[in-house]
């Protein structure tokens, strides 16, 4: 829902028609006034600003909600790019991950109508090195690729899973009806204690704890270029023989903002995505092999 | 039931081993800790085809900037 250039003349004229009101009363009316009429302006004062104060509340937490119904579109030609993989008879590898990165794009921009900042969004596989299950990047939206977050082979991190916290939830909440349920959300990543993350190493503070400001100062020296996320595992949404609940990745939204995602809507649109995707994986694990 | 990862707490306790597919058993990755045992069946890539992707993710990378699409 934008704001219009109407939408800022009626407040200006709210916010000037309010003040008239008041300096008006102060002037003309409250010199006339007797105990009783104090007593009713102060009653009909308090009521007005419970009245003023709801509104701010019920604006506060539906104005994000509202714009949901704005996100469609960018699902829609996000879907409409998985689909186009799937027409192909005999999709290349290369069509596939273009696709697939374009797909992080609409993603990303769906959120941006949401949040109205930037959002991260990445599509991680697994492989593994020397027995260590490790998360690899196969895609990003173009915005994270602009602020220089990696891929392909100029991603030299290795990501071992059980060095992100990110990650581990698919084992401590992992079963077999569970799974596509399950995800990770940190709305706090600077003053979460113990989150992990392989780009993050131990002493990224230091050693000494600040007490009461230790919260501030991990904010103020946090290195990483996102400060809230939401993770959801790459798995269909209802299995069979066929489409076994393996978990073929993650799907990652991250922003540099805290608090940008609200996981009760954000997980349901994004297990709908992963559902469309889990194929496209399988297709290119078997074309890779 | 939706369920969240909170807090990993017994790090020192904790093995991750990363299982291929064999002719009995999918991928998975296995979970040991404090006496409990879990396998997650995983699509993995090997090694060798983690590197082939990553380098074609490199040119599509490459080709998307120059204005590329594939058609197919």
């Amino acid at each position: 829902m934008k704001k219009t250039l109407g939408d800022y003349i009626v407040l200006i004229f709210s916010l000037l028609g309010s003040f008239a009101s008041i300096i008006a009363f102060g002037t003309y009316f409250s010199p006339h006034l007797n105990n009783q009429g104090y007593i009713g302006v102060f009653f009909l004062g308090v009521i007005s600003l419970i009245f003023i104060g709801y509104s701010f509340y019920l604006i506060a937490k539906y104005r994000k909600k509202i714009r949901y119904a704005d996100i469609f579109e960018e699902i829609n030609v996000g879907f409409t790019e998985l689909h186009s993989i799937d027409r192909q008879p005999n999709p290349s590898i290369e069509l596939i991950i273009q696709k697939l990165g374009f797909l992080c794009d609409n993603i990303s921009n769906a959120f941006y109508l949401i949040n109205g900042e930037k959002i991260g969004v990445c599509i991680k596989f697994l492989t593994f090195k020397t027995k260590r299950p490790i998360v690899s990047t196969l895609v990003r939206d173009r915005y994270s690729k602009s602020r220089n977050r990696k891929t392909g082979t100029a991603d030299k991190t290795e990501h071992f899973i059980e060095l992100n916290s990110d990650f581990q939830f698919i084992w401590d909440n992992f079963d077999n009806e569970n799974i596509e349920t399950s995800f990770y959300h940190e709305k706090y990543l600077p003053t979460c204690k113990d989150y992990k993350n392989s780009r993050l190493s131990s002493d990224w503070k230091g050693k000494f704890k600040f007490g009461l400001i230790d919260n501030f100062v991990r904010r103020k020296q946090w290195p990483l270029p996102y400060r809230s996320t939401l993770v959801v595992p790459v798995v269909p949404l209802l299995a069979d023989e066929q489409n076994q609940k393996a978990i073929r990745g993650f799907l990652c939204l991250d922003s540099f903002k805290e608090d940008q995602f609200n996981p009760q809507i954000d997980v349901e649109i994004l297990k709908g995505i992963s559902d469309g995707l889990y194929n496209k994986i399988d297709k290119l694990n078997s074309l890779i092999k | 039931m939706e369920k969240t990862y909170k807090k990993f707490s017994t790090e020192n306790s904790i093995v991750i081993e990363a299982k291929t597919a064999s002719k009995e058993n999918p991928a998975r990755i296995i979970v040991k800790r404090n006496g409990h045992y879990k396998s997650i069946p995983v699509v993995y890539f090997t090694e060798k085809e983690t590197n082939s992707l990553l380098e074609i993710v490199d040119k599509v990378e490459r080709d998307t900037k120059a204005n590329i699409v594939y058609t197919k």
